[in-house]
């Protein structure tokens, strides 16, 4: 005769790793380090906005990138000349994960700056999944991939603080509405904020500038 | 990828919960997981049959349950059942706060055991009898189904 014993426990199976991103985003946080998670499809112009964000905002704060993706280190090629910057490959995986963050800030030398852009690999699915101790999470929607977005990959814009519509100088050639797609977004993330911003012609640059820095003295009060 | 990480997470807690209440062979892991998880079961279930292979809960049946995205609204404090991920009050359109339904959590764990008679076998070592415990202290420990016939011991499994 067989007995089976069965032990009840309901447990959250990512409880280490959720507790682990809450320890690296304490410890950035305390420092006055603003942890900023950038998200979007491919090619939807994270490095050229890190580019225009440097520029804009190198010489009044310092900032550090850590850049995923799963092959070449043409990103970090592109921002090390105007920051510090740490290529973090995955070899085939489609998301960062903590443990590769903390060896890219490792790389860097764990520098103590005023803002932290951790560029994932570009994806609307997984990297939705992975709290990687950031104070900020920012998804991208260029005007090139379509208004139809957010409710086709609900969790990712769930889970976002806040929208940047990029490549705003092709809106006049593409059949792309920020109203549709805001109104998509906000459906699913009432709270969401939204900029837009087109990093070749420098619209909205500033302003988005201007949002990282009240964002960053909002969010790291509660670390003070 | 993602699904592979979660069940590498969820084989190392039902071990750990295997050696901390002496359980035997692992012959059912029920988890429960909700629509903005991001889990998805028919992954989940691959996942599980690959990666239990050499583990004690290599024959044991994953259950999944699905959760419904639940929230409650910020304004009127209705509770109600999310549909098509719209995030917004169905009566005063207020913004809403999800209750249930981005979990991803373990359960249970079920472990099936050989009992043996309340006898002492003849020749048995001292560290063997300091392992034996009684069905009263398992249920109380382990809050186990007290069903079970409390006349019957269980023996350490120390594998």
């Amino acid at each position: 005769m067989t007995i089976t014993r069965t032990i009840t426990v309901r447990r959250d199976v990512a409880a280490e790793s959720k507790a682990d991103a809450g320890v690296e985003r304490a410890r950035l946080g305390r420092r006055g380090t603003l942890v900023v998670n950038l998200l979007s499809s491919p090619g939807a112009g994270k490095t050229s906005l890190l580019e225009a964000t440097a520029k804009c905002l190198g010489d009044e704060r310092s900032m550090a990138v850590l850049v995923g993706d799963l092959e070449t280190d043409r990103d970090a090629q592109r921002l090390s000349p105007l920051v510090p910057t740490a290529q973090l490959t995955t070899g085939g995986a489609c998301h960062l994960e903590l443990p590769l963050v903390r060896r890219g800030l490792q790389a860097i030398g764990d520098p103590r700056v005023d803002f932290l852009f951790i560029e994932n690999v570009g994806n609307l699915v997984c990297p939705a999944s992975h709290d990687l101790g950031e104070h900020l999470r920012i998804v991208l929607v260029s005007t090139t991939e379509g208004d139809d977005k957010p409710g086709k990959y609900p969790k990712m814009f769930r889970k976002s603080d806040a929208i940047v519509v990029t490549k705003l100088d092709l809106l006049p050639h593409v059949p792309f509405s920020v109203e549709a797609v805001v109104g998509d977004a906000r459906r699913i993330q009432p709270d969401l904020d939204v900029l837009q911003a087109c990093a070749l012609d420098g619209t909205g640059i500033r302003n988005w500038c201007d949002y990282l820095i009240s964002e960053r003295a909002k969010r790291l009060a509660e670390f003070e | 990828m993602h699904e592979q990480s979660l069940v590498r997470s969820l084989l190392k807690q039902v071990e750990t919960l295997r050696c901390e209440y002496d359980g035997g062979c692992v012959s059912e892991v029920r988890v429960e997981k909700g629509p903005l998880s991001g889990v998805e079961s028919f992954l989940l279930s691959g996942a599980f049959e690959l990666l239990s292979k050499g583990t004690a809960a290599e024959d044991a049946i994953l259950v999944i349950d699905e959760v419904p995205l639940m929230a409650k609204c910020k304004l009127c404090s209705r509770d109600f059942e999310i549909n098509n991920f719209v995030f917004r009050c169905p009566v005063c359109s207020g913004n809403v706060k999800v209750t249930r339904g981005d979990e991803f959590h373990l359960i249970s764990v079920s472990f099936s055991e050989e009992p043996i008679k309340n006898e002492r076998a003849p020749g048995v070592g001292e560290s063997e009898q300091a392992s034996i415990r009684t069905a009263e202290e398992w249920d109380r420990e382990a809050n186990v189904d007290s069903s079970a016939d409390s006349c019957l011991i269980f023996k350490r499994d120390g594998n």
